[in-house]
């Protein structure tokens, strides 16, 4: 009976302490979330609700005619093309560049290791400054290779960082124990390395492709206006544009389609790795 | 329960009779602005505290000049008449007493004149002082601002390089006038004061290191405050008005409006009367005295009548026109210069903050605030309606929006003008008519190119005349691939040439023509139309508008304009003063913007002017970038015309169609 009571008194105890953490816990993610709310979820819907109305002085609701004329205006829909383009040529470059030097950096050479924080200075730099290196590099270069060149020379350094982390933290004795069972390089790297460090290259990947969308300030510094060469015109130009002209409407659809269009990307990476781990 | 509903609806009755009317619009009576009838030589004034209004005359006779003293009341009738012996130009009243000083023989001789006696007696002799431009009386001491020869070669340096500030030994003085004894102020470089209600003495002073300050003395302790350095720039006088020691000035801009400020800087400042030009000042009570500056007329203003509005009205501005400023017409305007990001942003957040936008339709923003509608429609604004309908009908077109709305207020239109002498013109060769063809003009600008006699006869300015030409070529068509377009490009990259330097000629033909009505040119460009007004009854100069290179026949003009914040915090107040700055407008009708022939001079130059500004069209800009910037290189020979034309297609077509 005493031993009973005991337990009970232990058992109270623990659920005590665990609603107390569990409080704490919802009161941490409390705050995260009304910071959330405040600086993303309402605008977010401020931002859609604008995207549904003629004018934001008017407010006359207009249902999807801002979508239908944003998706048939032929400079959204080059900005479109032009920085799906940047995903689809820079990203794959970028992480198989970073992938190659983290692989050197945390399994061979050893000079490399030396040179590593190289890799980081672009981050560091002022756009502004490797612009203007950028423009002698590439003089009277209207195509588009100088801001595909410069995206992959400064996002390379976040992906070194990512990746070689990825690879340091696969433990030793894992290898050891599969050299033992007798695989080769080959079926090491296939069967323990590229399973372990999958979740740390898709969040990359996702990573670059968010960023690739953010390609403006230095496309800005480099042709030195809001009206780049047509290759160049990203969804980030168009929604600029749009907003020095004072047409939030126009603004506010174009960043709903491209936040949308990033949740897709997002969704289908999330999707992949799921099938993947199946 | 009858009873309280009885005094209920009682109280609220007499409760909205005390409220006073904000929407009473104010009309001017003979209470708020007074003319004295007074004799023409006026030299100087003071008023008592009672309104007795006392003020110095002469009659210059032969052989000697009569000062006389006569005195008003304070509707104008005269009262007394006074004969002073001494030779003056300056009085203060004190206490039943007139003080003044005698610098005759060189010497300052300050003289007390009693009313009551009619008698003057000499107070003392102050052998260094001179040109004693200010007087105060403050119980048994008269303070004085006057030259001190011992200090009129004193060094200075400034504290801010464009600082309009000069010393000529200007000394703050203190008289006792039991004793005649003299104590000079502590204050190094004194520029005027004035008495406060507190009988404390407000000076406004130069300091090298800070620039301008108020310093208040304290009359009883003998002691000074702490220096508020100000951003008020120079004038020669202030008197303090209230006792919160707000002070009324003269401001040296545009309009010379009176003004009323505070001697905390971040309080703003009011415009109360436009191009006041008055001189010597006196506050009492609630009205402000001033002698205008020919010396001929002595007026006085109710300084509530004048002041309205309890906020300041906020106006944003990009830093396009930093100097300009429309009139206060009694409100507290606080200007803001934002970037074009900047006013984007406000614009679009619909930023509650700021009430007016001021802006130039050369900005690339200004159409866009019509075609987003960031505008309050001023349609049932009062006096709008009037005031468009006296504007040219195209300015009106200007103002008014697909809607019918009206979405800006235009202030003043600008148009490019030719001022030609013809006779000058055929001495040299060189014909000029009332409309100009582009290859004369071409030609024209082509003799000045190759005859250096004429440089210093001609005057323009390269940019603004090329924008003007794209102007009128972009209101026409719709992109640069056009035989016309490569026409005027190569005749603008042969005659007028690449050049850092946008003004070509004599730079000073313009001020000579204002300043000392020199006519002796051939040429000269200008597109202010303030300056045109101001130059307009020189009868022998005739004017012309730039030649049109479309079948657009219309001449380009530019307007500055308000529109009003519809997110306004302060919007009653706002439309208020709106409603007033019409009425200004209209009244003094000092900009081109009237189709009454009537309200201009006389003459054959303003004819010409009449009817350039007349057949206008305003116009709202594009972006530079599209093509000037490309252009640029064309004249530099570092791009090719086709190119030109390519990527210049290629930017408008962007920026119409994205």
């Amino acid at each position: 009976m005493k031993n009973h009571s005991i337990l009970r008194k232990q058992e109270h105890k623990r659920t005590r302490h665990k609603l107390k953490w569990n409080t704490k816990c919802k009161l941490c993610i409390g705050l995260s979330m009304i910071g959330t709310l405040i600086f993303f979820v309402i605008p977010y819907i401020r931002v859609l609700y604008y995207s549904l109305i003629d004018n934001q002085f008017r407010r006359n609701f207009v249902g999807i005619s801002n979508y239908i004329d944003t998706l048939s205006n032929k400079y959204f829909l080059l900005a479109l093309k032009n920085s799906l383009l940047l995903i689809i040529i820079c990203v794959p470059v970028l992480i198989l560049l970073a992938l190659f030097i983290s692989l050197a950096l945390a399994y061979g050479i050893k000079r490399l290791r030396a040179t590593r924080v190289a890799f980081i200075l672009p981050m560091l730099l002022p756009t502004a400054s490797i612009v203007l290196v950028w423009r002698m590099l590439f003089q009277n270069n209207e195509t588009v290779l100088p801001i595909y060149l410069l995206f992959i020379w400064k996002n390379i350094g976040i992906c070194i960082i990512l990746l070689t982390a990825a690879f340091t933290s696969i433990e030793q004795e894992m290898f050891e124990a599969a050299s033992l069972e007798g695989t080769n390089t080959y079926q090491l790297h296939r069967y323990i390395t590229v399973p372990l460090i999958a979740p740390t290259i898709l969040f990359t990947i996702l990573l670059s492709i968010v960023n690739s969308f953010k390609v403006f300030k230095e496309s800005y510094l480099y042709y030195g206006g809001n009206y780049p060469p047509e290759n160049s015109y990203t969804l980030q130009y168009y929604m600029n544009n749009n907003f020095l002209k004072l047409d939030y409407q126009a603004l506010a659809t174009g960043a709903i389609l491209t936040s949308l269009l990033i949740f897709i990307i997002v969704l289908g990476g999330l999707v992949l790795q799921r099938r993947y781990y199946k | 329960m009858r009873k309280y509903v009885f005094l209920l609806i009682t109280l609220v009755f007499i409760l909205s009779a005390c409220e006073k009317s904000d929407n009473q619009t104010f009309t001017q009576s003979e209470d708020d602005y007074f003319t004295y009838k007074v004799d023409k030589n006026i030299n100087s004034f003071d008023v008592d505290e009672n309104g007795i209004l006392y003020y110095l005359t002469f009659n210059a006779a032969e052989d000697h000049v009569e000062y006389i003293l006569k005195t008003l009341d304070s509707k104008g009738a005269l009262l007394n008449t006074y004969p002073i012996t001494e030779t003056t130009n300056k009085i203060v009243y004190g206490d039943g007493k007139i003080y003044y000083f005698d610098n005759s023989s060189g010497t300052a001789s300050l003289y007390e004149f009693s009313l009551a006696k009619q008698i003057s007696v000499k107070i003392n002799d102050f052998t260094d002082y001179s040109a004693i431009s200010q007087m105060e009386v403050i119980g048994d001491k008269l303070y004085f601002l006057g030259i001190n020869q011992k200090n009129i070669n004193k060094d200075y340096s400034l504290a801010e390089i464009n600082d309009r500030f000069t010393y000529s030994g200007e000394t703050l003085g203190c008289i006792d006038l039991n004793t005649g004894t003299l104590t000079e102020l502590a204050v190094e470089f004194p520029i005027s004061f004035s008495k406060a209600f507190d009988d404390n003495l407000v000076i406004y002073a130069y300091d090298e290191n800070g620039g301008y300050y108020f310093i208040e003395y304290n009359t009883h302790e003998c002691g000074f405050s702490k220096k508020t350095y100000h951003k008020i720039d120079m004038f020669n006088q202030f008197k303090i008005y209230n006792d919160k020691k707000d002070f009324i000035y003269i401001k040296l801009n545009l309009t010379t409006p009176l003004t009323s400020a505070s001697i905390d800087p971040d309080k703003g400042e009011i415009e109360l009367v436009p191009y006041f030009k008055g001189g010597e000042m006196i506050c009492r009570g609630d009205y402000t005295y001033s002698i205008n500056i020919d010396a001929t007329q002595i007026v006085r203003i109710k300084n509530s009548s004048y002041i309205c509005g309890k906020d300041k009205i906020t106006m944003i501005n990009t830093d396009f026109y930093e100097v300009f400023q429309p009139f206060g017409c009694g409100y507290t305007i606080e200007q803001k210069f934002l970037t074009d990001e900047e006013m984007a942003l406000s614009l679009l957040s619909q930023d509650k903050n700021f009430d007016i936008c001021l802006m130039n339709s050369k900005q690339t923003i200004s159409a866009n605030i019509r075609d987003k509608g960031s505008f309050y429609p001023l349609n049932e604004v009062e006096g709008v309606k009037e005031y468009l309908e006296a504007c040219f009908p195209y300015i009106k077109d200007a103002a008014t929006n697909s809607d019918g709305d009206i979405w800006m207020l235009p202030i003043a239109v600008d148009m490019p003008v030719i001022f030609y002498n013809e006779n000058v013109g055929s001495e040299y060769g060189i014909e000029l008519t009332d409309s100009i063809g582009l290859e004369d003009f071409f030609s024209i600008i082509s003799k000045f190119n190759e005859n250096t006699e004429l440089e210093n006869l001609y005057y323009y300015d390269k940019v603004s005349i090329m924008n003007n030409f794209f102007y009128q070529y972009l209101r026409s068509y719709p992109d640069f691939n056009n035989p016309t377009f490569e026409k005027l490009s190569k005749l603008i990259k042969k005659e007028m040439k690449y050049s850092e330097v946008r003004s070509i000629g004599n730079v000073n033909l313009m001020f000579n023509f204002s300043f000392y009505k020199e006519d002796n040119f051939i040429f000269m460009y200008n597109d202010d139309s303030s300056y045109q007004l101001g130059v307009s009854e020189r009868n022998n100069i005739r004017a012309c508008g730039l030649p049109y290179i479309t079948d657009d026949k219309t001449n380009v003009a530019t307007c500055l304009f308000l529109c009003v914040n519809p997110e306004s915090k302060n919007l009653k107040e706002t439309l208020q003063y709106t409603s007033s700055l019409c009425g200004y407008l209209q009244t003094l009708k000092d900009t081109m913007m009237f189709k009454d022939r009537n309200i201009y001079p006389q003459g054959n130059l303003m004819d010409d002017l009449y009817n350039i500004y007349t057949n206008g069209d305003i116009q709202f800009t594009l972006p530079d970038e599209l093509f000037m910037d490309d252009f640029t290189l064309y004249l530099k020979g570092e791009k090719e015309l086709q190119d030109v034309i390519k990527d210049s297609n290629r930017r408008l077509d962007a920026f119409l169609t994205e």
